[in-house]
This record gives structure tokens, sequence and C-alpha cells, in this order.
């Protein structure tokens, strides 16, 4: 039973060896070709001086040698640092410095955008080029993915509970901060999903998701754990995920709410569920018109309605059979994990009494890259621990407001730092959105705070719609007002044509949004 | 008419690329390979071809294989503008 992230290919070419592991375009690789394009990648990376423990980030899009340079890094004893492919320049800087990375694997397209980032990373002493041309760097030596020498791989010198990778997510304030995680923890992670899922040998998984995502990295993790075939898929289109779906005769395929929005407005061709087995959402909160026309799309689909946050990787899940009876709940915790909902001291809530979800397990992270303050906030001594263990367990505090009911089931109240503080009364953006959602001609509902001279702050909502006009303002407010208690209802609707701005993991970004309006009642005193 | 160069002020005005599209071969790869190009940032460039370009184009037309490569993406401008 492997331990390791890269022995979850390793394991599933001793049992498979001719199994299709990885696909991507016209390019397809057994489980024998994925270990030994592993093996050699990680040999390649020993030879040109990574120690263990030492940071090796990737940025390129998804393709075969990311897959291979992550599951190398690992086998190198080395850690990965998947970086979004959809950052600038900018924010793969911060990065690179943040976690002092010691080798960067890109591509030729990408690396002209590094040239002056390159210089301000002292860590930085290697960077491995994907694609044919020629370039030099200042201060750092370059070496060619197609110049991997043939080596033999030594023996693993880490333990399931030393790093395997650093993610990075944004928080409420300042720069992101990276996620360390163990091999230990992402190798649980997988085998908690991939047991809930029901995931078999059989199995297609799409990735569509970036692997910089711990929900994207998950569909590779799983599928590598039970010998599946993942399929990866840079797509542009929404439709270009249905076409992949069909094509690649899918069994599995994960996205979040922003996705599922769109592909629920979509033709979806007949028969797409004899072979998709399975979906599942994280990442936010699926609308209830979102998941009934996908439902209505796929029947033979099961849906899983799923939540989990970096820091613990995932957390929990809603098994499909319950998603007629309770749609709106978040379900239980995953397996080997305990959910716990707690008041601000600590004490575990009462049924149906909102209170702060708190994850202890196996999955619970390593803390955030050399940021002992930030860590300190989410990881602290999980509650309840019998007072004559003298050792203290940590537990993620996630900073989300959940209330469980008698029966066990979660839902999802708010984020403290979303929640919005209008008139003395808290209000969770959701408890606003959710009236909104499926109301006809709109697409997208947030609903943020702005600071206003007289209420705190003043709900407003912003909103996606093909085509926005008074009289559309005038049939939100006026569904607010009649689904909504007073201090809930929106001081203004702010329309936009354009889908709302999302942040890398493809979430709607808040933060930003709420940045937007800070202004609006500037005046209004 | 110049597809090619029209094609890629496009993409650099678009995509707000600061004169990088005008480096740019038939054989440059795009979706994936641009870290400027995602599923957000295409309509920008499918407003800007219909503006200047005065040609109508359908969600249905295009899809991640139109904008594979400057190529692609100049093969499917022909189509439409002749």
């Amino acid at each position: 039973m492997g331990r390791l992230l890269h022995e979850l290919v390793f394991d599933s070419a001793r049992r498979s060896p001719d199994a299709e592991a990885l696909k991507y375009r016209q390019e397809s690789l057994t489980y024998a070709d994925l270990t030994s394009e592993i093996q050699r990648t990680a040999s390649a990376f020993r030879d040109l001086g990574v120690a263990r423990g030492e940071r090796i980030a990737v940025w390129m899009e998804k393709r075969v040698e990311t897959v291979v340079a992550l599951f190398a890094a690992s086998a190198a004893d080395a850690v990965f640092v998947p970086v979004n492919p959809l950052l600038k320049p900018e924010q793969v800087l911060h990065i690179l410095r943040d976690c002092d990375v010691r080798m960067l694997v890109t591509t030729i397209e990408r690396v002209g955008l590094l040239t002056s980032v390159v210089a301000q990373c002292p860590a930085l002493k290697d960077v491995m080029i994907v694609g044919d041309a020629d370039v030099t760097l200042d201060d750092v030596a370059v070496a060619r993915w197609s110049a991997r020498p043939e080596g033999v791989l030594r023996d693993a010198q880490v333990i399931d509970a030393d790093m395997a990778a650093i993610l990075y997510t944004s928080g409420s304030t300042g720069k992101p901060k990276g996620v360390v995680l163990s091999h230990r923890n992402i190798v649980e992670g997988a085998r908690s999903v991939a047991e809930y899922l029901e995931n078999t040998s059989e199995d297609r998984i799409l990735s569509v998701l970036p692997l910089s995502f711990d929900y994207g990295l998950n569909q590779i993790t799983t599928s590598f754990l039970v010998g599946a075939c993942a399929v990866l898929i840079n797509y542009l289109m929404p439709r270009d995920v249905i076409n992949a779906v069909r094509k690649e005769r899918i069994t599995g395929l994960a996205a979040v709410p922003p996705l599922w929005i769109q592909l629920s407005l979509l033709e979806w061709p007949e028969g797409l569920d004899d072979h998709l087995r399975y979906f599942t959402n994280s990442g936010g909160h699926m609308p209830r018109p979102t998941l009934d026309a996908l439902r209505q799309r796929m029947p033979g689909a099961r849906p899983y309605l799923m939540y989990g946050l970096t820091e613990a990787f995932r957390s929990t899940y809603l098994p499909p059979d319950e998603v007629d009876r309770r749609p709106d709940s978040m379900g239980k915790a995953i397996p080997n994990a305990e959910i716990l909902v707690v008041r601000a001291d600590g004490a575990v809530c009462d049924p149906d009494e909102p209170g702060e979800l708190v994850h202890r397990g196996v999955h619970v992270s390593m803390g955030y890259w050399s940021d002992p303050e930030r860590t300190a906030e989410r990881f602290k001594p999980a509650p309840g621990r019998p007072q004559g263990i003298p050792t203290p367990e940590l537990a993620v505090f996630s900073g989300d407001t959940v209330r469980r009911d008698a029966e066990g089931f979660l839902y999802f109240i708010g984020r403290h730092d979303e929640m919005i503080k209008t008139s003395g009364y808290r209000v969770s953006p959701t408890e606003v959105e959710e009236v909104l959602y499926g109301f006809d001609g709109i697409q997208e509902v947030v609903a943020v705070g702005a600071p206003h001279p007289t209420l705190g702050q003043a709900v407003v909502l912003i909103i996606m719609a093909e085509s926005a006009d008074e009289a559309l303002e005038a049939r939100l407010i006026q569904a607010c007002r009649q689904h909504l208690p007073v201090f809930m209802v929106p001081a203004k609707v702010i329309c936009s044509e354009s889908p709302l701005p999302r942040n890398p993991n493809g979430k709607v970004d808040r933060k930003r949004l709420a940045d937007s309006v800070a202004d609006l009642f500037a005046d209004a005193s | 008419m110049d597809i090619k160069n029209e094609v890629l002020e496009i993409l650099d005005d678009a995509l707000g690329l600061s004169g990088r599209a005008q480096t740019f071969s038939l054989d440059t790869p795009l979706l994936g390979a641009l870290p400027e190009l995602d599923s957000m940032a295409v309509v920008a460039v499918i407003n800007l071809m219909e503006e200047r370009l005065g040609v109508y184009v359908d969600d249905d037309e295009i899809d991640g294989a139109t904008f594979a490569s400057v190529g692609t993406l100049v093969g499917f401008v022909q189509t439409k503008v002749t």
C-alpha cells in the first residue's frame, strides 16, 4: 500500500502496467510509461542537485510533463509547488520567493515572461524548460526537459510525515499563503475521496480544474490511487468540457459552481450518462436551479456535493442518496475525518446552533509556509482532546460558520470575513443570494457589504445579466423585499453584462467585488 | 487585409500582451501557453474580432481547438471574412 505520493503511480504500475494512466490530446501513457517517465525525471532532478525537502515549482498548463514533474518531485524527495497557469509573472514571483523555490519547471512559451522574475529569486538555481528553443537566463542554469538523461533512481528517503507539496491559496488578508501538505495528507485525502466516490480502475476521470487547487489535484491522485485513467484538458469554452466527456467516455467529472452554471445552460448530447457515473461540486454552493438542470441533463450520473478547504484538503460530502431530501446540505465528514461545530470558546454547539467548522484528522495540513502568525489563527489545538494526553493535536479552524442538524447533516451559513454586518444584524451573503438563484434573466449573483455611513455596511447586490436595465433592478429588489427581512434587502443593485471576476481557482472573487463597491455610499451621509 | 496581423493586434489589445503578440508566428500555441487566455478573456477577443473585422461569431462556432495556435485562429478568421 503506497504511502508516498509517487507510490500511488508505482503501485498501480505493479498491479497493471499496461493500463492507461494519463491521457492528453493524442498522448497516452500506461502506468508503466508514467512510472518510467517519473523515475527518469526524478533522477534528473537529483542530478541537478535538488536536495531532500527543496521546492520545485511547476508553472505550465495542464499537460503530461506537468503531471510527471509533480510526481517526480515526490520521487526525488523534493516538494512540488504547482503554480496556477493563469497567474501573471508578479504572482509567480511571490510564490517563487515566498517558499524559496530551488527549481522551476516551465515551458518555452512562458519562460520569456520570467526573465526579470528569475533575477529576483536568490534561491532559484535551475530552470527546466519544456519545448524546443535555446534560452539562456542570467544567474540560473537552464536544463532541457528533452535532454533529461536516463538514470537510475535510488529509493526515497522521506517518510509520509514529510512535506510533499505547497499549495498557494488566498486568504482574507495579505498575499497568498502556501499551505504545506505532507505525503500522508495527500495520499489519505485521495483514499478518503476515492472511497466515497467508489472509484475503480474502470474510471476515466476528467481533470478540468487547475492542479494548483487541492480539489483539482484530487482528480489526479484519486485516479492514480485506484489505477484509473486521468484525462487532462485545458478548456476554453464550456462546450470543450462536454465534448471531452463524450469523446473520452468520461466516468467522473469535477467542477466548481461558475463552470457548472455555464454547463447547465448548454445543450447536452443524449446518452452521456451511459458512461458518466458521477459529478462532483466543490469550491462553493451549487445553486439549486443549476443542480436541477444538471440532473435533468444527466439523470444517470450521481451528484456529489462536497466541501473542503485547502488547509484540510477535503472535509465533507453529501451522499447522492440524500440530495433530494436535503439539497442545501454540505453533508457529513469524509471518511477518516471528524468535523466539529464549535462556539467561540471551543465548546461544541447544540444541534442547529451556528458555530465554526473545525476539521480534525489525517488531512489536517502542516500549516502556512514561513507564516507562524497566520498559521496560529487557523491551526489550533483540537477541541475535546482528553486531558491525559500531554501533546496537542492541531485541527483546522475553517473560519466558516455552519450548523449541524439533529441528524448530523451540516449546513453552510457563511464565512466570517464575508459576513455582512448591517444595521446591527449579521447577514450571510448566501442568505441574500439564495433568494435570487434562478431568478429570470440573471446568470450570477453575489451579495457583498459596502461601508455605509448609517448602516455600518449596506448590502450590495452584484449581478450578471444579459440585458440589464432599471426594470430588472426593480424586479430584483421587489423579489428581495418579498423574501427577506427588511435589513437584508440590498441598498443597491449593480449589473454587469460580463461574468463576475474570478480568483485563480475559478471561484467568484468576492473580495474584488467588495473592493469595487467600497466607495459607493461615501457621500450618503 | 493581412489577416494574420489583424489577429495578432486583436490578441495583443484584448489580452493586454503589450506588444508580445508581434513576436508570434503561425505555430505559436495559444490555449494553455498564454497565461492571459482563459474562458473569461476569450470573450474580449471575440468582441474585438467582431468590432474590428465586422464579422459575427456565434458561440457554437468556436471551441478550444479554434484557439490552439495562432495558425488555427487565423484559419478560422479567414473563413469568416471571405
